[in-house]
């Protein structure tokens, strides 16, 4: 079968509107190359058919979306990861600087100033002086002793705050993606393109994973089912919501909630992203970081408060505690005071180990400075030792976690990079498509020029 | 493989993340001159480091307790050689009126003299310290001996870490030094004299002579002891200044870092920076929109 003239200015101009489509969307993916989760389009194009035979033209039958299902569910994986590895690391660096003796923040230097007063008082126990620095470097210790136990303490109660702000973003952008699932499913029913509905998704599905762990489905209707911390947090149109709470033990306790239902305690199942994170920080080190330094806290003051009560003041009374602490080591950093007992009166400093050999014995004194080499508590530990062995406990959860998200990170950005290669924009790609497509176009427009010239040449011919 | 523009940007974002974060941990190790700034750069050695740190602090306070000790372990030991010769006097003194040449009036004139050593010995017995009266044992805030010589102190050893393993005694005994619980009551012995002087008593005069002597040899025993002491002293600061290097040495090995070592990691690190900035430059510049730029 021939073809007419006016059907090839309709096969021409069936191009020129496929070749423009064609620059529409190299536009959009050259416009998109820096957008997160945005996945490159490319156009479908094939010939038009008339009846059952193509007489040349094209057609545009859609776009399609290169991506690798695989590859965008494990990089939401890698993603928690990373998020969850890093939130640890990050959120465990203000615990170590609490600690850090190297740049004097830590106790060593109010623990060594307490014991060198005790071994000055020694030399000179009648010295008013020396009794007031003694009094002084207690109170210091105590001071330092409460400001860690308050950090720790603060750090804790900071960490629930960020848990509850990430429980009710995650149940913020649960309800987007519920609502992004809704509209993708009008949109696909109707038969149109849902690729920029579904780059949304996919963006809010990226937060979403920075916050909790994320494994995604594919459902019949073009919606996505989201699995979270052991819950189904998105099914199609429904959503989820998480709130955090902290259970009997003063840990944090995350529940699923289906509307305005009790919720499910899904604590267990956190396994990714900045919410895990925050959980361990708070709920594993410096929980197990705070109790050690209280039960240090505890075993040094109770130490010093025995030997000092076998002492003598220089008033004669003895029995006397240098730091009032709890009757357990639970809080005993943040509660730990020096004692009304000898608090403003350097004269109740128990230099003397007797009685009748006041005022000048420091026997009492002498071994109150030896205290720093005895075993104190159940550890066989000495009071430096003991110390040394916290500072070198928060040093190996801050490393062990250092490196925990040096290692996520770079799972990720493989991950990464292999989702980039399957799905991102390369603007040499689109460039040449731009090309190409513009080629195309300038080519339709010249076999339009061309049959419009035939035709005139034509109706010339035909009107003489 | 593909390469898009998205994975030219996440390597160089990464490479200059991780080369910017070496070069800055270099650049504090280079500064500090440690390598352990932070308990995660080596949770082991931050640990010993606290222990380190607390023996140095230990053995500066014993070096300091070693230094005021000193003062007053010199003092007694001047006051009792000066003692000792004045009992050399006293005992020169019951020498010379023990002979029967003397008369009273010289005698008289002798027991003067005695008087006025006693007051002397009174005063040097009666001398302070950094902590009070040196001779008073526990009694610091109590004159070692009244006005008749009578000792109003005791002989509570005050015992202090000098670092020699165990408390030592750095108190004088003015008990062991001037009473009977040294031997001789010096300032009996003393009255004796004065007091056979003053009756023209040559037999009693003489009679003081073996118990001034042994007065001598008791405070010069004292006096010795307060030289052991200082010797005890000298040593332990020989061995405190060791312990102190050996702790510094110790403290540079778990954590210090060499300057020729940091400076040339700093170096290293500053120019794998700079490559990497440049490599940066150059991938970033490799699209085809910034080439036709």
């Amino acid at each position: 079968m021939g073809a007419g003239l006016s059907s090839l200015l309709n096969t021409a101009r069936d191009a020129l509107t496929a070749q423009a489509y064609g620059v529409t969307v190299t536009g959009q993916n050259i416009t998109n190359v820096n957008t997160p989760g945005y996945t490159r389009r490319d156009v479908i194009l094939e010939p038009r058919a008339l009846g059952s035979d193509s007489y040349g033209g094209v057609q545009v039958r859609g776009l399609r979306q290169i991506a690798d299902t695989v590859l965008d569910r494990q990089q939401l994986i890698t993603l928690g990861n990373k998020f969850s590895a890093s939130t640890h690391d990050s959120e465990l660096a203000g615990v170590e600087a609490t600690f850090n003796d190297a740049d004097g923040a830590g106790l060593g230097n109010q623990l060594d100033r307490l014991f060198a007063s005790f071994g000055q008082l020694a030399v000179n126990p009648n010295d008013t002086t020396v009794r007031d620095q003694v009094l002084q470097s207690a109170d210091d210790f105590a001071s330092r002793v409460r400001s860690i136990g308050d950090d720790l303490a603060s750090t804790r109660d900071q960490l629930l705050s960020k848990a509850k702000q990430i429980a009710s973003d995650v149940s913020e952008r649960a309800r987007a993606i519920a609502e992004l699932n809704r509209k993708i499913q009008v949109e696909e029913v109707q038969g149109h393109d849902a690729a920029d509905l579904k780059d949304q998704r996919n963006k809010v599905l990226l937060d979403l994973a920075q916050m909790v762990d994320v494994k995604t489905t594919i459902d019949g209707n073009g919606g996505v089912l989201v699995h979270s911390s052991g819950t189904t947090l998105v099914e199609g149109g429904n959503a989820r919501s998480l709130s955090v709470g902290l259970d009997s033990n003063g840990a944090i306790e995350v529940l699923a909630h289906s509307g305005n239902d009790p919720g499910q305690d899904v604590t267990r199942f956190l396994s990714g992203g900045s919410l895990a994170g925050v959980k361990e920080t708070r709920d594993v080190d410096v929980f197990a970081v705070a109790k050690k330094f209280d039960q240090f806290v505890f075993d040094t003051a109770n130490a010093i408060n025995a030997q000092h009560m076998q002492g003598f003041g220089q008033d004669g009374v003895n029995g006397r505690k240098i730091f009032d602490v709890f009757a357990t080591s639970t809080g005993a950093a943040r509660g730990l005071t020096v004692s009304t007992d000898v608090a403003g009166n350097p004269q109740a400093l128990a230099a003397a180990g007797a009685l009748g050999s006041l005022p000048g014995d420091a026997d009492n004194a002498t071994k109150l400075a030896a205290l720093g080499d005895s075993a104190i508590g159940t550890g066989g530990r000495n009071v430096f030792e003991s110390y040394g062995d916290i500072v070198g406990d928060v040093g190996v959860r801050k490393s062990a976690a250092e490196r925990d998200a040096e290692m996520r990170e770079a799972l990720h950005a493989q991950t990464q990079a292999m989702r980039e290669a399957m799905s991102g924009v390369s603007l040499d790609e689109e460039m040449v498509s731009l090309s190409k497509y513009q080629r195309a176009y300038s080519a339709s427009s010249k076999v339009i020029t061309v049959v419009d010239e035939m035709m005139q040449e034509l109706l010339a011919k035909v009107g003489r | 493989m593909r390469v898009t523009e998205g994975m030219r940007y996440q390597q160089v974002s990464r490479q200059l993340d991780l080369a910017q974060t070496q070069q800055a941990e270099g650049s504090r190790r280079a500064l500090t001159g440690r390598s352990i700034n932070d308990p995660s750069d080596d949770p082991y050695g931050a640990s010993q480091l606290v222990q380190i740190a607390s023996r140095k602090a230990r053995v500066l306070s014993q070096q300091d307790a070693v230094n005021k000790v000193r003062g007053d372990a010199e003092l007694a030991e001047g006051v009792l050689d000066e003692a000792g010769e004045l009992m050399a006097r006293l005992h020169e003194i019951a020498v010379q009126g023990g002979s029967d040449e003397n008369d009273a009036g010289a005698r008289s004139t002798m027991a003067d003299e005695v008087k006025g050593l006693k007051e002397q010995l009174l005063k040097m017995a009666n001398t302070k310290g950094s902590n009070g009266y040196l001779f008073s044992g526990s009694k610091v805030t109590t004159q070692a001996f009244d006005a008749t010589g009578a000792f109003q102190g005791d002989d509570v050893a005050h015992s202090v870490d000098v670092g020699s393993g165990s408390p030592t005694r750095v108190n004088a005994s003015g008990a062991k030094a001037f009473t009977a619980a040294g031997g001789r009551d010096i300032f009996a012995d003393i009255d004796a004299l004065s007091t056979a002087l003053q009756n023209n008593d040559g037999v009693g005069i003489r009679a003081t002579l073996d118990n001034l002597a042994s007065g001598q040899t008791q405070i010069q025993a004292e006096r010795g002891q307060r030289g052991l002491l200082m010797g005890r002293l000298d040593t332990s600061e020989a061995a405190l200044d060791h312990a102190n290097t050996l702790l510094t040495t110790e403290d540079d090995r778990v954590g210090g870092l060499p300057a020729t070592q940091a400076y040339s990691e700093y170096v290293n690190l500053n120019n794998a920076l700079d490559r990497a900035i440049s490599v940066s430059r150059q991938l970033l510049s490799l699209g085809t929109l910034n080439s036709q730029g």
